[in-house]
């Protein structure tokens, strides 16, 4: 591999991991609190 | 007939219960498949395909910009085909499937941009050029913020829905013209290599982890979607629940 372009790749698969994984974090985090919420109000909902 | 027998069946299939059940099977086995196939597709690419002849090492960055700018006509697809369903079959998954995917779209139409980018400059001299492919795929990208924007500022999701839906049954005409601006216009962006229904430019050894980060990342993609699915499905059990409280004080 020529070192001129080490910079470029590791930059370009930096970035699009960091791109994919934070989309993918969002999505995953979401669903818990989403869950987290949901149970919770089905809870209060349940005891009137 | 079998046609519309399929369709019918796809469509009592499609309702959310079914869909929470069916996903929660599918989702981890999608997942797993996508993450074995990227893990073999990067082997593959870090130790084992030489380099190109012409672009060097450089050819390593293909093998994220191609399946990244795939996925993101892919996924235009995909909210088109739930544009329809909202607005002729009046789905109830249809609009969940289209919020779902927006961002998806987004994120991978903003790699394909960065990482052309990254490999442009070594490659042409220069990180941009306002000419037809880098320009609708810019567009592109453009539109998926335009439908966050729409979902973000309509309160009504089944008001936005259908904004969304007319915008994505317009914007589709972009579609056929990103695939075709580098065979009708005179674009610093080369031709297509990889072509199923002709000749396919690229060796095999390029073409074959190519092909494995693709089946990689749209799995992966499939096993995402159909969580953000869920999670807009759960937003809309908890605004409903919220709402029936305010209406009983």
């Amino acid at each position: 591999m020529s070192p001129d372009y080490f910079g470029y790749i590791y930059g370009a698969y930096f970035i699009a991991s960091l791109i994919f994984c934070g989309v993918s974090l969002k999505v995953i985090l979401s669903h818990y609190k989403l869950r987290k919420k949901l149970t919770q109000l089905e809870y209060e909902n349940s005891k009137g | 007939m079998y046609f519309f027998g399929g369709l019918m069946s796809f469509l009592n299939f499609a309702n959310p219960n079914r869909f929470t059940r069916f996903s929660r099977y599918a989702m981890p086995i999608t997942a797993v498949i996508g993450l074995l196939c990227i893990v073999w597709a990067m082997y593959q690419v870090w130790f084992i395909i030489p380099d190109d002849y012409q672009q060097g090492s450089t050819i390593k960055i293909m093998f994220i910009h191609v399946p990244a700018a795939w996925l993101s006509l892919w996924v235009y697809m995909l909210i088109a085909v739930s544009a329809f369903g909202t607005l002729v079959w009046k789905h109830p998954l249809a609009d969940v499937s289209a919020k779902a995917a927006v961002l998806f779209g987004a994120a991978f139409s903003a790699i394909t941009l960065i990482t052309g980018s990254l490999w442009g400059k070594p490659m042409w001299g220069a990180w941009w050029d306002w000419d037809a492919r880098l320009t609708s795929m810019l567009i592109l990208f453009l539109l998926y913020l335009g439908f966050m924007a729409v979902w973000h500022a309509v309160d009504d999701p089944i008001l936005a829905g259908k904004i969304n839906a007319i915008l994505a049954l317009v914007g589709i005409a972009l579609i056929p013209f990103i695939i075709l601006s580098v065979e009708y216009f005179n674009t610093i962006h080369q031709g297509k290599s990889v072509n199923p229904f002709g000749e396919t430019k690229l060796s095999d050894q390029f073409l074959y982890p190519l092909l494995w980060m693709t089946a990689g990342v749209t799995s992966l993609f499939l096993s995402l979607h159909m969580l953000e699915m869920r999670n807009e499905l759960m937003l809309r059990r908890i605004r409903r629940i919220q709402i029936l409280r305010t209406n009983k004080r």
